[in-house]
């Protein structure tokens, strides 16, 4: 190896913040559009703030988390990134989180992965990084790994209270509207990631496609250990709503031909930023695949995604069964996303088709 | 115009590949094509053929490595890596080693700033590659300060401008591109012309050859955040504006330069320019800063100013005879692989002969049609023969729109005694383009390509034939037996290398689903005999259909 002065990056490692001695949180609450609130066991409450976490989690994901074992050789996109819009970066000045507001997608999921409450979802301008003084954190030196573990290990067993976002028609159709413009300007795979980070987010390991990589059709793999295996083909425009079936059949023929994947056992869906319109075909050809290949495939809304991660409901496989929607169902509102969040929403009949599937 | 290879145009890939790489085959030394290979593959990043990991090499691999894609996609992967700097020719050819900038990009927890400063550092000539040509550019820098001129550049121009330049150094030549360019904005053709005579000249195809040159380059700029793209051009941000100012004020030194200036100032310079980059890339170079200073000095220049990468402009060798302390070494000679090489791949999937037979006296009475009186008139044309018939034939319908295609494959199958009808255009609920009756229990759906759709079969055609299947399967429009075809008809037949064959396998092993595919030309040749043998096509033939028939 090279005998040349090895030069060091200049980026500042945000200094830790442990939480101090004696100190013991029981709950983290999340106040509508203010910081969270940390409760401590004996009654006190502190507002949260970041504490520098030497591992970034609301930042970037570990390879593992997007490495899925379903498919041997399943070369999926490397974006580790958290954020797939890439809104928030880490500060070489400061060490610290930096949002772009232009940027979020209200997804939530940096919130979610902070394991001190320090982010919170404005529904105005976004995720918001606290980064205020507390009583409850003192500053140590260097990288304090046990520490951090120490302090990680206090707030794992505080209950999170009330949701990273207050769910309305108006606040989806902005969030909706945002991700579609966001897919458009950007480049890169955003829908991909996006969707691919949701459902980490909700308990899966998933994978999605490199992009441009023509060998491999299916857009997303997703497991949970050998309970649950899924495929799913993502579709965030309005024109190519017809292409999912047929995307998802050859998917599938190609997972149980080259690769030996049980076809009955997956679990298959069409992922969608806006729904089919109920005249659309493609409710009906669910029929079909189901009636002739007995397949079933589950429709799944980007918003659907959105609220699990809200609420911090993760999937499983009664959970995925809601997204067998009959095409003949009057709402998905009240067919899949109530039962899935487990309690009455605040949303309504929408002519949105980011909400509702529109006749 | 200069060439630069598009191994993918995801920058994140090109990045966590090369890491990746660097991870396994770091302490190797003369690492071939194949050890990259079998690295990737053990990092799940390697896909060819239609499959993944090892049995995508399987499929790639030929005994003519000309045409195994997966080393070709090596290739040019090794290239873009070694016109950064990253990695090194060794003393045999498509031998490489790990440079030390390639260290710090493959080390770095945040190597985006290392990485864009490779981008913006690489130049033409240089002892790295072995480009021929007479061309002297700063590709990168170059489209940048392009960029900061004219505001934006689309692909086209970006290929007739930097990309053609002779040296970018030259003030005259500089202010010729952007006048050219300016010009061309208002002038119709006039880029147009110009990129059809470099394509001549170059004897290089524009599409999609020298497109494909650009790729890389589209892919950076936005990703590096020097620019966004928008309606297929690239715009300057503020970010880039700042990086172009700084690029006009730098010294600029090239391999040119460097064989012109004394050993010591050589000795300089290699570690001026390296620091410089670090720390343009927001390295500490505060423990080496009094030796740059010195450094730098003594080539008259100051440090901080120098763009100079040895690492892309010049080879192992000359970096070595000066500084063997930038060399890395490696400790292993050989990586120990986990796979075994396969034996070269094969073809397995074969384009059927036709085997259709013919019964006689079936034929119906169309004698009257146009397209008999063609099919005539060609056979009596070619003296009888066939096949030179319908070669024939089949140019005249090379520009088929779906309102001329559809009806002429209905009529083709209906001239074969087969009960075929054309769906109306838009008439979405049987879906199929077509429908041929075989008695009351029974119906194959076809889907139809035209020439205007896609000039040879692809696999979504393939996928709508399923769907089709599924469709008639359940909502019966006609009846239909699980086990009979169902077909796709278009112009030509699907090229060698898409995957028509086996994704027809994969149907027919997990839905028990037969597709065939026939092309025109079998059609018309089917005519073509059936006319002159007044025959009809055999049943059972066209209701097992799997897999691509040609005559």
């Amino acid at each position: 190896m090279s005998e040349e002065t090895r030069l060091q990056l200049k980026r500042s490692q945000a200094s830790l913040k442990a939480l101090k001695g004696g100190y013991h949180p029981s709950q983290i609450e999340y106040p509508r559009n203010s910081p969270a609130v940390i409760h401590l066991a004996g009654g006190e409450k502190h507002e949260s703030t970041c504490i520098g976490c030497p591992d970034t989690p609301c930042f970037s994901l570990t390879r593992d988390k997007f490495t899925v074992t379903m498919i041997d050789g399943f070369s999926s996109a490397v974006h580790g990134g958290v954020c797939a819009t890439e809104a928030i970066v880490i500060s070489s000045e400061t060490g610290i989180p930096e949002i772009d507001a232009d940027r979020c997608v209200f997804c939530g999921i940096c919130a979610d992965r902070c394991p001190v409450g320090a982010i919170y979802i404005d529904d105005g301008c976004g995720a918001t990084i606290s980064t205020g003084e507390s009583e409850l954190f003192e500053s140590v030196p260097g990288v304090d790994v046990q520490r951090y573990e120490e302090t990680l290990r206090e707030f794992k067993d505080a209950t999170r209270v009330g949701p990273y976002v207050h769910e309305s028609n108006l606040f989806l159709q902005k969030v909706g509207e945002r991700v579609s413009a966001l897919c458009a300007e950007l480049d890169g795979d955003v829908a991909g990631v996006l969707v691919r980070n949701l459902l980490i987010s909700s308990g899966f390991t998933a994978a999605t496609r490199r992009k441009g990589n023509t060998h491999l059709r299916m857009d997303l793999l997703f497991e949970k250990g050998s309970e649950i295996q899924g495929l799913a083909e993502i579709e965030f425009s309005d024109s190519q709503t017809l292409d999912i079936s047929r995307d998802i059949l050859d998917s599938v023929a190609v997972a149980s031909s080259r690769y030996g994947v049980d076809r009955t056992a997956l679990f298959l869906a069409g992922i969608f930023l806006k729904f089919p319109n109920r005249r659309t075909d493609y409710w009906e050809i669910l029929r079909d695949i189901n009636a002739v290949l007995s397949l079933r495939v589950g429709t799944i809304s980007l918003m659907a995604l959105m609220l699990l991660v809200w609420n911090r409901s993760e999937l499983d496989r009664k959970t995925l069964e809601y997204f067998y929607t009959d095409p003949s169902s009057d709402s998905y509102l009240n067919e899949v996303l109530v039962k899935l969040i487990g309690r009455e929403l605040n949303l309504s009949a929408s002519s949105s088709s980011y909400l509702e599937v529109i006749k | 115009m200069l060439r630069i290879p598009n191994p993918g145009s995801d920058l994140d890939s090109f990045v966590a590949i090369f890491k990746d790489l660097y991870d396994i085959l770091g302490e190797v030394d003369d690492i071939s094509l194949d050890d990259m290979t079998y690295a990737l593959i053990s990092r799940n990043q390697v896909t060819s053929q239609g499959a993944a990991g090892e049995e995508a090499l399987r499929r790639s691999t030929r005994a003519d490595r000309s045409r195994d894609p997966l080393y070709n996609q090596l290739k040019m992967y090794a290239e873009c890596y070694r016109m950064l700097g990253w990695i090194h020719p060794t003393s045999k050819k498509l031998l490489f080693n790990f440079t030390l900038l390639g260290q710090y990009v493959a080390e770095s927890e945040w190597p985006k700033d290392l990485v864009c400063e490779s981008f913006l550092a690489a130049a033409y000539p240089n002892q790295v590659l072995e480009v021929k040509g007479n061309q002297s550019i700063r590709i990168f820098s170059s489209i940048l300060l392009a960029l900061d001129e004219l505001e934006t550049l689309s692909r086209d121009e970006m290929m007739a401008g930097p990309f053609s330049m002779e040296d970018d150094r030259s003030t005259q030549s500089w202010r010729a591109m952007i006048r050219f360019l300016n010009a061309a904005r208002s002038k119709k053709n006039l880029l147009d012309r110009r990129l059809d005579s470099i394509s001549e000249e170059r004897g290089i195809k524009r599409k999609p050859t020298m497109e494909n040159y650009t790729r890389l380059p589209l892919a950076f700029f936005p990703w590096s955040g020097y620019a966004t793209k928008h309606r297929g051009r690239l715009a300057i941000t503020d970010k880039g504006k700042l990086r172009a100012d700084e690029l006009r004020r730098s010294c600029d030194f090239r391999v040119s330069d460097f064989e012109t200036i004394s050993v010591k100032q050589q000795k300089a310079l290699i570690k001026v320019g390296f620091y410089d980059l670090l720390s343009r890339a927001s390295y500490d170079t505060g423990p080496v800063q009094g030796q740059r200073n010195r450094l730098a000095a003594g080539i008259g220049i100051k440090a901080g100013d120098v763009i100079f990468s040895a690492f892309s402009q010049l080879s192992r060798t000359s970096i070595g005879a000066l500084h063997s302390d930038f060399l890395l070494v490696g400790s292993k000679s050989a990586l120990e692989r986990e796979v075994s090489k396969p034996s070269a791949h094969k073809a397995s999937h074969q384009v059927a002969k036709v085997r259709f037979n013919l019964q006689e006296g079936e034929i119906p009475d169309l004698k009257k049609s146009e397209l008999v009186s063609a099919v005539e008139g060609s056979l009596a044309a070619s003296g009888g023969d066939a096949q030179v018939a319908a070669e024939s034939l089949h140019g005249l319908y090379v520009d088929a729109n779906q309102n001329e295609f559809y009806p002429l494959i209905g009529e083709l199958f209906t001239i074969l005694g087969l009960d075929c009808h054309v769906n109306r255009a838009g008439q979405n609920y049987a879906r199929a383009d077509a429908v041929i009756e075989l008695g009351e229990d029974d119906s194959i759906p076809i889907e139809i390509k035209s020439p205007g759709e896609e000039r040879e079969i692809s696999i979504k055609a393939v996928r709508q034939a399923l769907e089709n299947k599924v469709i008639f399967l359940s909502r019966q429009p006609t009846p239909c037996k699980p086990a009979t075809s169902t077909l796709v008809v278009g112009y030509n037949l699907p090229n060698e290398r898409s995957e028509v064959h086996e994704l027809i396998d994969d149907i027919h092993k997990a839905f028990d689903v037969s597709v065939g595919v026939i092309g025109l030309r079998t059609l018309l040749f089917l005519v073509c005999v059936s006319l002159q043998e007044s025959a009809s096509i055999e049943l059972p033939d066209i209701v097992n259909l799997r897999g691509v028939y040609d005559v």
